[in-house]
């Protein structure tokens, strides 16, 4: 906006001024209105309802109450607890075995080999591959009935439980699977972008491939690292489908506990408690990882 | 990214390429491979341990798609529901996008929060409020109640798509339109969006693929009576009846569409780039 | 301190060749320097004798012995950036420290020799500040300071001082001689300015296209260049095509595009040989004299401060001409000019 320069202005301009800046306001509204007020409206309310329906108040069915109960219900039952806890693990597993084997895959994509440009476009498949159909894909393959088992069984051999297994090991292959190229996307684009000539100084200086990996790749790529193992862990820790298909009976993750008690038993209140435990529980890691970013104070420009 | 280094043992790139086809085979081409067996056994033998290959072949489970009503009915919704809630992100996300992108705006890192946060939450906890709303509102069990559903998680990749696009619009191309004489509207209709069409593909693309992937929501809110693919797939692939064949249809009819779609969604991304490369010359 | 030498070094990318049989000797403590147009190939060999590049063919050797199968981090050589290449997540102390730190140095002796050489580049009490907060001519120090702190066989520098305004490019490039004066270490220096070669170098080496062009010490190769390339590129040179058409004694006659010329020259030249001859702009004298005079019209003349930079044509040829002090002459002036007798002889056209 081009204004004119005016030593000072005059009550005519200041109020054409001030009506022109309410106008942008108004314009700024309506362009907001669709995008912001759908997700206020759809995303918002619910949620607020979810977090209210949780103390007992705008209840479904019955009158509201405010009360913990059902929170003390989520902590002093076994089954909502251990279900907690299974997704915290499935969460923490999948994220450290993810981002490890992403590091080293994303470390050894620099390094020029032979079908390097193939494999660059292979792994990223993963990356559209819906999780269900994943689970589908590795159950196939690693079911009791599925063809490892089977070839296995050709030679003799007994295929160990993947599935259906206490800690969840089936679906923790499954999530690392389709999280590996997601991570190994940001962690290539960051290790990318470090300056050559940093390596280059670094060999020069006398550091072993390994040397420059521990002491100046890792350092310098540590905000790609930690926000891929971030979005991976919250995205397990409040998954719902893999969990639901490949775990044993017990323990249940929190997610998979919370439909059954809204749409098997119409349980609104306490699913509503469950969820917000989930949703707390995300915020707070939210919260330190922002902390801990903040923490470094930038080092890494 | 090129390095040139003397390695101390000439077989070390060699080992790479290895290691990386070996996980490539066991990780992706072997699981379809199998897929795509388990979608053509002959449903009269089925495929049972210990046969390490399908006793016969067959492409009844394929015309399944046409006979069995379910396969059809998920196949159209989910082909129905998806352009919808593609169309419907773009005209929410346009003006959106526009403001975030080229409009001082008040409360910005509010607004921001707001956009990123569907993406952030665990789809069950967004599912569990949607869910009673729509009971009350009788929502629940429609195709309209997917399709807001839907667009709820799908909408944030849209606004920052959208926004990323307006903001790369060079401020020079608007300020020489403004000085050549077009009022704001015909900068924008002239201007902006010829520019930001480029970026509007690119995310309907997304929001299309991220349509026909979503099922949590569509779980809850719509199932049993609105199902779409991946519902499907849930069903045939959880609970007491484990239909592996159908799963593997469904499997394929979701997969190659989705990556045909990113196909050309990639091609069009580098045009882009390269149209707004050449254009800041 | 190590006697460097490359033998028939030669780097291909794709079909154009980078570096082209290089040839090259720096002696123990030598200050080295190799200069050229961009794109000349001076920084593909440094790399090349870093290690941080492989070449197709050619050796390269240290101290008589091989290295070129040896990767970078185990060869005894430290390169000083063009961009610096300090590590943004250390400090100073702990970039100049990181070499230290790779040789398992124990950590009392880092400390001190860190201190040392911070001391040496004149960054005492900076250790803990990080490169960002430091300025330009700060940071190359800084880089300077990781490489030496080594006790490198060879020290690198890959065009340092070119991030850097004319004035702190002046004064860094005296502090990096008298440092590696000091230090005595073999130093292979890679520039694109012809003064700083001219200032810091026992040596330079002109490369073009790949190839070595001519090595010699400073004077020798801006006063006697015997190729075309360097005349050109070390400071303004007159170039005069000429024919040899008569000697007496040492005395050669020339016939050239601005007349004949008399021209002393220690080496044997034969009636009718094509030469060029190059004239040096200080040595071209305005005024009357007896041998060489010739006549011209001044086209330009531009005053830079402590010299005046004429541009006179005689005949067809526009010739480049410097004279101390302010602008004696104008535009449009008929002058008379007096050739030096022994301007460097370059046989090739």
């Amino acid at each position: 906006m081009i204004q004119a320069p005016s030593a000072v202005l005059s009550p005519l301009d200041r109020s054409r001024r001030a009506a022109r800046r309410r106008r942008e306001q108004w314009v700024n509204l309506l362009l907001l209105l669709p995008g912001v007020g759908f997700l206020a409206l759809f995303l918002v309310v619910p949620l607020a309802q979810v977090f209210l329906r949780s103390v007992g108040l705008a209840a479904v069915g019955q009158a509201a109450r405010f009360t913990w109960d059902y929170y003390r219900q989520f902590w002093t039952e076994a089954q909502y607890r251990d279900g907690f806890f299974f997704s915290l693990w499935l969460g923490v597993a999948s994220t450290v075995i993810s981002l490890a084997a992403a590091l080293v895959f994303s470390a050894l994509m620099q390094v020029r080999f032979p079908g390097r440009l193939l494999v660059s476009v292979l792994y990223k498949v993963p990356l559209v591959v819906p999780s269900l159909v994943a689970a589908f894909l590795i159950l196939s393959l690693i079911a009791p009935g599925g063809i490892l088992a089977r070839l296995v069984f050709h030679w003799g051999w007994n295929w160990p439980k993947f599935v259906y297994d206490r800690w969840g090991w089936g679906v923790i292959l499954v999530l690392v699977w389709h999280n590996v190229p997601f991570m190994m996307v940001i962690i290539s684009a960051v290790m990318a972008g470090i300056p050559r000539d940093i390596l280059d100084a670094a060999s020069n200086l006398g550091a072993s491939p390994w040397a420059v990996f521990r002491h100046v790749t890792v350092p310098l790529s540590l905000s790609g690292i930690s926000a891929a193992a971030l979005l991976v862990f919250i995205q397990v820790f409040g998954a719902f489908a893999v969990p639901s298909l490949l775990e044993s009976a017990y323990p249940l993750a929190l997610p998979v506990i919370m439909q059954t008690e809204m749409m098997d038993r119409a349980n609104w209140a306490l699913a509503s408690a469950l969820g917000s435990v989930l949703t707390l529980a995300s915020a707070v890691i939210l919260f330190l990882y922002y902390r801990l970013v903040q923490g470094r104070g930038g080092i890494v420009r | 990214m090129t390095r040139t280094r003397a390695f101390p043992s000439r077989a070390f790139p060699w080992l790479l390429t290895g290691l990386f086809f070996g996980l490539a085979l066991i990780g992706l081409i072997v699981p379809l491979i199998v897929g795509a067996l388990w979608s053509l056994v002959n449903p009269r033998a089925g495929w049972f341990p210990p046969n390490l290959v399908p006793p016969s072949l067959s492409l009844a489970n394929w015309r399944a798609m046409f006979s069995v009503p379910e396969i059809g009915d998920a196949a159209v919704a989910s082909f129905t529901i998806a352009p919808i809630v593609t169309v419907l992100c773009a005209v929410l996300a346009l003006p959106t996008g526009y403001a975030l992108g080229r409009r001082p705006v008040p409360f910005r890192r509010a607004i921001e929060f707001l956009v990123l946060a569907p993406i952030i939450m665990p789809g069950i906890v967004i599912a569990t409020g949607l869910g009673s709303m729509f009971i009350r509102v009788g929502l629940e069990h429609t195709m309209l109640g997917v399709i807001l559903v839907q667009t709820v998680v799908v909408l944030p990749f849209m606004i920052r798509i959208v926004t990323a696009t307006f903001e790369a619009v060079p401020q020079d191309l608007i300020d020489a339109a403004t000085n050549l004489g077009a009022g704001s509207f015909s900068v924008a209709w002239r201007v902006l969006i010829p520019l930001v069409v480029p970026g509007l593909f690119a995310g309907g693309v997304f929001t299309f693929i991220g349509s026909m992937e979503e099922f949590v929501l569509t779980f809850i809110v719509g199932s049993p009576y609105i199902r779409t693919l991946p519902v499907l797939l849930f069903a045939y692939l959880g609970g007491r009846s484990q239909i592996f064949t159908y799963a593997a249809v469904v499997t394929f009819v979701l997969l190659i569409p989705t990556i045909l779609l990113l196909f050309l969604a990639e091609r069009a991304l580098k045009q882009e780039y390269l149209a707004a490369g050449l254009g800041k010359m | 301190m190590a006697q460097v030498e490359l033998r028939g070094v030669t780097k291909a990318y794709g079909a154009a060749a980078a570096v082209q049989d290089v040839h090259l000797e720096a002696q123990d403590g030598e200050f080295l320097t190799i200069l050229g147009p961009s794109g000349c190939g001076k920084t593909t060999t440094l790399r090349i004798i870093a290690g941080l590049l492989d070449p197709d063919a050619g050796e390269v050797l240290i101290d008589g012995r091989p290295v070129h199968h040896l990767p970078a981090h185990r060869r005894e050589t430290a390169m000083v950036f063009q961009s610096y290449a300090l590590f943004p997540h250390m400090t100073v102390a702990e970039n100049v420290a990181f070499g230290l730190r790779m040789r398992r140095v124990p950590a009392e002796e880092q400390r001190l020799r860190v201190d040392e050489a911070l001391r040496m580049v004149e960054l005492s009490g900076l250790g803990d500040r990080y490169p960002r907060a430091l300025s330009g001519g700060q940071q190359q120090r800084v880089a300077v300071a990781r490489a030496v702190v080594t006790r490198p066989k060879v020290l690198l520098f890959d065009e340092p001082l070119s991030n850097l305004d004319a004035k702190l490019r002046e004064r860094l490039r005296l502090e990096l001689r008298t440092l590696q004066q000091r230090l005595r270490v073999t130093t292979i220096y890679v520039t694109h300015d012809q003064a700083e070669a001219l200032v810091l170098s026992d040596r330079i080496v002109v490369m073009n296209r790949g190839r070595v062009v001519e090595v010699g010490a400073p004077q020798e190769v801006y006063r006697r260049p015997r190729a075309r390339i360097t005349a050109e590129f070390l400071g303004v040179a007159n170039l005069i095509e000429a024919t040899v058409a008569g000697t007496e004694g040492n005395r050669y006659i020339a016939q050239t595009a601005v007349g004949r010329l008399e021209v002393v020259c220690t080496d044997r030249l034969a009636r009718g040989d094509a030469v060029t001859l190059s004239f040096r702009p200080e040595d071209i004298r305005v005024g009357p004299g007896q041998v060489n005079c010739l006549s011209g019209a001044v086209q330009q003349a531009a005053y830079l401060g402590s010299i005046t930079d004429y541009v006179i044509r005689v005949s067809d040829v526009l010739l480049r001409v410097q004279e101390p002090g302010a602008p004696a002459h104008r535009v449009g002036e008929t002058v008379s000019l007096v050739l030096p007798e022994g301007p460097a002889v370059i046989r090739e056209r």
